[in-house]
């Protein structure tokens, strides 16, 4: 299971980052890591470890204060302010929250996320049915988000994350609010969204399920990455074989 | 090109959804653009009425000295002997029945009341009189006083003192349009971001979402835009057409009141100022609506 970076494209790339905020909180503190392209990845730690942070400085909405951040091939430190939306067509969120337009139907919810992007009806209405058969949705596309489960709730959350085909998804804690039942169905979809080439990083707490999957893991612990590898034992201490990360 | 024009009416439709949710903030908004417009329009015109005024009065005699319509040719050429006698006088015009007469007839024609039948055949129902500048302006009211002694001589008037009067006008009323044109240009742009802040915040989910999609800035911000653009459009058409209507109220009041009052006070025609007024009522709409939709979005709309 380990990864050969020099075989495999690097997506994502800390390095040495630091993110002390203006109050003082260190809440990064020379994180050092790599991720390969179509990689699925947890990243794991209690709160305050820095996970919120590690995603809002992905996303382009902090800076480090030391370090640098490379997403696939570009150093995020050189894209200019009027460049940043465009930057960030190629991730997708979904969050804990959902984050749904109750005022949109399930379709709307999705296509929103298209037609921001100055899509046309036709593309909207054939891609967006696409995604929503993909997520099982299909049968729910006139529904409001009030009228629908949160397992289901969250995958038109993870159908608008992935309507623009973004190279990289990022899920903060994306099962957070759901039963076990709806937490796997939802882990599943991740899988097989990896499995199309997306590249994956997933933000949870949930260590059982991190276990199940087998896939790797970075741990972080007080703004730094505390154990990198896959998950190979006992949920309460995370043993992990560390990936073999060479390519300078 | 067909996706820009897509962004264009998503962004219209976008700032119509969002005026009509905050209907209230919206009439408020316009409601206080208009009282700010209307009083600055006010005073503007006021402004430039009473430099137009002064204008007139600069190009009128210093003194107008009128004989009784009795006095006779013979009589009026006494009259204009013992004024050019006088060591005060620079120069001295005499203005004959026919000449008066014709002044009449044209002025009445000129306040669209040329049907009133005047005698205008007969000159013998006006007067002469002479328009006389004096060499030094201190010497105005001795020299009146002086001349309404001369028999024959009805009317003495001097615009000196209506000059006067003007000025001090014309500088309070500046001052007055150039405090309001920033207190209530303060407080409309003040109001306005109140309203696109309440749609900002009703929004916000939304924009975070487009944030997180990667919408472009056009699309993020453009709605809140053309919502300052349409309150201003919206309310300076509504101050625009308030003034006119005020103003042409008390012009036709001014035509129809006594002579000895629109002597003084001439009114420019709202024809010849519509214009220039209707452009700089929209351009201080758009300015102000712009100026606070840009403050919205650079407080409120972070990306």
């Amino acid at each position: 299971m380990a990864l050969d970076f020099q075989k495999q494209k690097t997506m994502i790339w800390f390095d040495r980052v630091q993110k002390t905020y203006p109050n003082g909180v260190e809440a990064i503190r020379n994180l050092d890591f790599r991720i390969a392209e179509g990689e699925f990845v947890f990243l794991m730690g209690a709160s305050g470890a820095g996970k919120s942070t590690l995603i809002k400085l992905l996303m382009k909405e902090e800076e480090p204060s030391q370090g640098r951040i490379f997403v696939n091939g570009r150093t995020l430190s050189k894209i200019r302010r009027s460049a940043i939306q465009k930057y960030r067509r190629n991730i997708g969120v979904v969050f804990q929250d959902f984050r749904l337009l109750e005022r949109k139907t399930v379709f709307e919810n999705v296509a929103f996320a298209m037609e921001i992007l100055g899509a046309s009806r036709s593309e909207i209405e054939e891609r967006v049915g696409l995604v929503l058969e993909l997520m099982g949705l299909t049968a729910k596309k006139d529904e409001y988000p009030t009228h629908l489960s949160g397992g289901e709730q969250q995958r038109v959350a993870l159908a608008r994350a992935i309507i623009n085909t973004p190279k990289i998804l990022i899920a903060d804690e994306p099962t957070g609010n759901l039963d076990p039942e709806n937490a796997e169905q939802i882990m599943q979809l991740l899988l097989r969204i990896n499995e199309r080439g997306t590249t994956v990083l997933v933000a949870t707490h949930a260590q059982h399920m991190v276990q199940e999957l087998g896939k790797r893991v970075i741990y972080l612990d007080h703004g730094v990455v505390g154990q990198d590898g896959i998950v190979q034992s006992e949920p309460e201490t995370l043993m992990v074989s560390e990936v073999d990360d060479d390519e300078e | 090109m067909r996706s820009k024009l897509r962004g264009v009416q998503y962004i219209l439709k976008q700032s119509i959804v969002n005026l009509a949710r905050n209907w209230y903030m919206l009439l408020a908004s316009v409601f206080v653009l208009f009282a700010s417009l209307f009083i600055m329009g006010s005073l503007g015109l006021a402004s430039v009425n009473v430099q137009h005024i002064l204008d007139e009065q600069a190009g009128r005699p210093e003194m107008e000295i009128s004989c009784f319509t009795t006095v006779t040719e013979d009589a009026a050429d006494l009259i204009e002997k013992t004024i050019l006698e006088d060591p005060r006088i620079r120069t001295c015009t005499r203005v004959s029945r026919e000449e008066n007469l014709k002044k009449l007839t044209d002025w009445l024609a000129e306040i669209g009341m040329s049907e009133i039948e005047y005698p205008t055949e007969d000159s013998s129902y006006t007067r002469v009189s002479f328009n006389v500048s004096l060499k030094d302006k201190a010497d105005v009211e001795a020299f009146e006083a002086d001349m309404r002694k001369v028999s024959g001589i009805e009317e003495v008037e001097s615009n000196q003192s209506v000059r006067k009067y003007f000025t001090g006008l014309r500088n309070g009323v500046r001052t007055g349009t150039y405090v309001s044109l920033v207190v209530l240009g303060l407080l409309s742009i003040l109001l306005m971001l109140n309203t696109i802040r309440l749609t900002v915040f009703a929004r916000k989910k939304e924009l975070r979402i487009m944030k997180y999609v990667g919408a472009s800035h056009a699309y993020m911000r453009g709605p809140f835009i053309v919502e300052g653009i349409v309150i201003g459009l919206l309310g300076s058409i509504l101050s625009f057409l308030a003034v006119r209507g005020a103003y042409t109220y008390l012009w036709s009041y001014l035509a129809h009141s006594a002579t000895s009052i629109q002597d003084v006070i001439s009114l420019i025609p709202f024809e010849d100022l519509g214009l220039g007024l209707f452009g700089l009522f929209i351009l201080g709409g758009v300015v102000t609506g712009l100026s606070a939709s840009m403050l919205a979005i650079k407080r409120y709309i972070k990306v």
